[in-house]
């Protein structure tokens, strides 16, 4: 019962030392004041990343990864969250990076992977529509075989990162016979093809970062197709079964909660009312709530390497972190002075640096509203789980 | 298949315990009220045996140097039939206390006794440090006036470990045994088969050789208790609450309503993944906080936060098994009902979500201070 060392010290002060050195000021400064990050400031970091040989943490090293141990992987998002340091762009290092590596022609890796490593092609995902949301198989964008190219005409749907991105992955319906599933592919679709339009969405938290994406007589390669015609549901699947494992999730609302506490700790020198009471009690179950999620995530990554992930226990940590995301943000909202939150987005730029923190987290407060609806909501997980727990 | 709770520490002891927690189940539907007796339970008389006491004594006094994570086992095991057992207070609590005081022969001898599970040890710690036993110390020894309350006698116990404090208010860590103390006792039965008494003392004298810590290292051993107390819980309310979600799916895939399954419903099903989340959520913290607890991070501040968050989880997946279970779960013969009961009363053992509440707002407050303090101390100089 004596303390052990840590075997990764020498590990977690080398990135330590890395994020401290290298990642610019301005950039920490956004992150630290949780603004919405788009392209400019993801891409940059990682290309600093990427010349150390760590913008894809995930991956193989044959394609420009690290190979890692989960461990390592884990500790690599711990202490870039505590650093302030952007994420990784997860569509293009966390979604199909590792759909083409698996998928993919060899062709096909060569042109893309690369400028996925070192943040020079940004990527978006088309897969909602306006009549498939949760039901995502009911999918009725159409690509139709014509000579080498498909055509594809229809409608996508809360396209993130839609407007700054050079390609979109989706789901497009090939065929109309048999199970909706079946009829599914994956194209890759460059962004400046003719026939393309992207109208930003308005969103409650006034940032722009979802779209609608219009597609009318899109013209793509047979080249650009992943996978067999027809087997975009598997690489749907694959993908999404990755989404809810990210180690990234847990360490960014470690970091949110220690930005929170601060504040909180301050308000309680002037307030001992019931209210910091709350607060407080608050605060503590949501502390005690991650380290809950730590250790579901990093069991959940070792069962999913030797193969015996449940997808009932992947669906409770989607659930369960989204939920505690919100209950971390709601946290924040309810002890910003009001005046915070009246004067969203017309606060002025320049304002102080807590006034900043606190605009940003209302607006965050509004964002994570998603978090319960995007990647599955929270009642089609419980749907999954349900089954999963039931036995039917 | 539908859901299957899995061990966080699987092994032998996990398994052990298991079977004989089963056996006790089986002949004692807890229907009974607990009674105060000096025979001990077929079930505890097993444990004893098997040398469950004897996991967290150092080898050097012939216990087995085991880790947290083997007592959480047999507490998680344990937890999953809702044995009444106070196994908790007697091997994890007793002897990561008596372990942690500086060599004495007498506490190795009585180490070696806990062992061979030929004493028993029952703790009596306040959560909140207070205690209502008055020490006065003198040349012969320490004479003791006032009330030992709480005291886990579901099992009968040869000693008491516990604390008084002098009229000048310096705490004394005690351990006495029953016949030494005396007194007269009062016992309560436990809505879930747990029995506690209060035992009132008069003018009781014991040797100065019964006085083990004085002053900060006996709030000290307190506190330690209070805490391997609170996190061993913890790993109980675990397995209560894999079992609980065990059970109401069973029950939910074989009961009929309406001509349907009730596992049909989709309210039913969503209710009974929030239990299982809180299962995984739980199962999750507890187990991080062992492992801590083995590699040398015995945080208090880090277990108040987990039994906080546990003595809430306890209540609300005690209480959706009860409902879930409509109104065969307010039966105190169905499995899930006598689970629920006894996840409740863990909730309420080992500090309870307000005293927890009361300790970690406390902690807060007292950092605030300091930082108050420091940022006024130049000032002062200055003046």
């Amino acid at each position: 019962m004596t303390a052990t060392t840590d075997p990764y010290a020498d590990f977690r002060q080398t990135l330590r030392d890395f994020a401290q050195q290298h990642c610019p000021p301005a950039l920490k400064a956004k992150v630290r004041a949780n603004e919405k990050l788009g392209r400019a400031e993801m891409s940059e970091w990682a290309k600093i990343l990427q010349r150390k040989g760590w913008s894809a943490p995930n991956w193989p090293i044959e394609w420009g990864g690290t190979g890692w141990d989960m461990q390592q992987r884990y500790l690599f998002e711990e202490v870039m969250a505590q650093e302030d340091c952007p994420p990784l762009y997860h569509h293009g290092i966390g979604h199909i990076g590792p759909v083409i590596m698996h998928f993919g022609t060899p062709a096909q890796k060569e042109r893309y992977l690369p400028r996925i490593v070192d943040g020079s092609e940004w990527w978006c995902q088309g897969y909602s529509e306006p009549g498939a949301g949760s039901d995502l198989a009911s999918l009725r964008t159409a690509a139709v075989r014509d000579g080498d190219d498909y055509v594809i005409n229809g409608q996508k749907i809360w396209t993130s990162h839609a407007q700054e991105a050079d390609m979109m992955y989706t789901l497009v319906r090939t065929s109309k016979e048999g199970k909706k599933q079946a009829g599914i592919s994956l194209l890759l679709v460059p962004m400046d093809s003719p026939g393309i339009e992207v109208r930003p969405i308005p969103t409650i938290d006034h940032w722009h970062h979802v779209n609608e994406v219009f597609l009318r007589d899109v013209r793509v390669p047979v080249a650009n197709l992943i996978g067999e015609e027809g087997g975009g549901w598997a690489c749907a699947k694959f993908l999404l079964d990755r989404e809810r494992l990210s180690p990234a999730t847990v360490p960014r609302l470690v970091r949110l909660l220690e930005q929170i506490e601060q504040p909180l700790r301050e308000r309680g020198r002037t307030q001992q009312g019931a209210s910091q009471h709350m607060l407080l009690e608050r605060l503590f179950l949501a502390q005690a709530a991650v380290a809950g999620a730590k250790e579901m995530l990093i069991s959940a990554i070792d069962e999913e390497m030797q193969g015996t992930l449940a997808s009932s226990k992947s669906s409770a940590l989607k659930l369960f972190c989204s939920d505690l995301a919100q209950q971390i943000i709601g946290i924040a909202f309810d002890m910003s002075p009001d005046y915070a939150a009246r004067l969203i987005p017309s606060l002025p730029e320049d304002s102080p640096a807590d006034v900043e923190l606190k605009r940003e987290l209302i607006h965050t407060y509004l964002f994570y509203r998603s978090r319960t609806l995007a990647g599955g909501t929270s009642e089609v997980q419980k749907n999954v789980i349900a089954r999963d727990i039931f036995g039917a | 298949m539908p859901f299957q709770a899995s061990p966080m520490f699987p092994g032998d002891l996990y398994d052990t315990t298991l079977r004989v927690a089963a056996d006790a189940v089986a002949v004692n539907a807890a229907l009974t009220e607990a009674q105060a007796t000096d025979q001990a339970s077929d079930s505890w008389q097993q444990f004893l045996e098997l040398g469950w006491q004897a996991v967290l004594v150092p080898e050097a006094s012939g216990g087995a140097g085991s880790t947290f994570a083997d007592v959480a086992s047999i507490a998680e095991a344990a937890g999953r039939y809702g044995l009444t057992t106070p196994l908790v207070a007697r091997c994890a609590v007793v002897p990561a206390v008596l372990g942690a005081i500086p060599v004495r022969d007498d506490v190795a001898q009585m180490l070696g006794l806990l062992a061979a599970g030929e004493v028993s040890i029952a703790p009596v710690f306040a959560h909140d440090g207070s205690c209502s036993l008055t020490a006065m110390v003198d040349a012969e020894g320490v004479q003791l006036q006032g009330s030992l309350r709480g005291i886990d006698l579901s099992e009968p116990a040869s000693h008491l470990l516990f604390l008084a404090r002098s009229a000048a208010g310096e705490a004394l860590l005690l351990l006495a045994s029953r016949d030494q103390l005396g007194g007269s006792l009062q016992s309560w039965a436990g809505h879930d088969g747990r029995l506690t008494a209060d035992l009132a003392l008069k003018a009781t004298r014991l040797p100065a050789s019964a006085v083990l810590q004085r002053g900060r290292a006996a709030v000290a051993a307190a506190e330690r208790a209070n805490t391997v107390g609170a996190l061993v819980c913890c790993a109980q309310i675990v397995g209560a609450i894999g079992a609980m979600v065990e059970q109401t799916i069973e029950y939910l895939n074989t009961r009929q309503q309406f001509g349907v399954q009730l596992a049909t419903f989709q309210a039913l099903r969503h209710r009974t993944v929030d239990m299982y989340v809180a299962y995984e959520s739980v199962r999750g913290m507890v187990r991080e906080r062992v492992v801590a607890f083995d590699q040398g991070d015995s945080d208090a501040h880090a277990v108040a936060l987990l039994k906080h968050y546990l003595s809430i989880a306890a209540r609300q997946v005690g209480e959706s098994a009860i409902q879930l279970h409509g109104g065969i779960g307010m039966s105190r013969e169905l499995p899930a009902a006598r689970l629920a009961m006894h996840a409740i009363g863990c909730s309420l053992q080992w500090g309870d979500r307000y005293e927890q509440l009361d300790s970690l707002a406390a902690d807060m407050a007292a950092e605030i201070a300091a930082d108050i303090a420091a940022e006024a101390a130049p000032t002062v100089a200055r003046a």
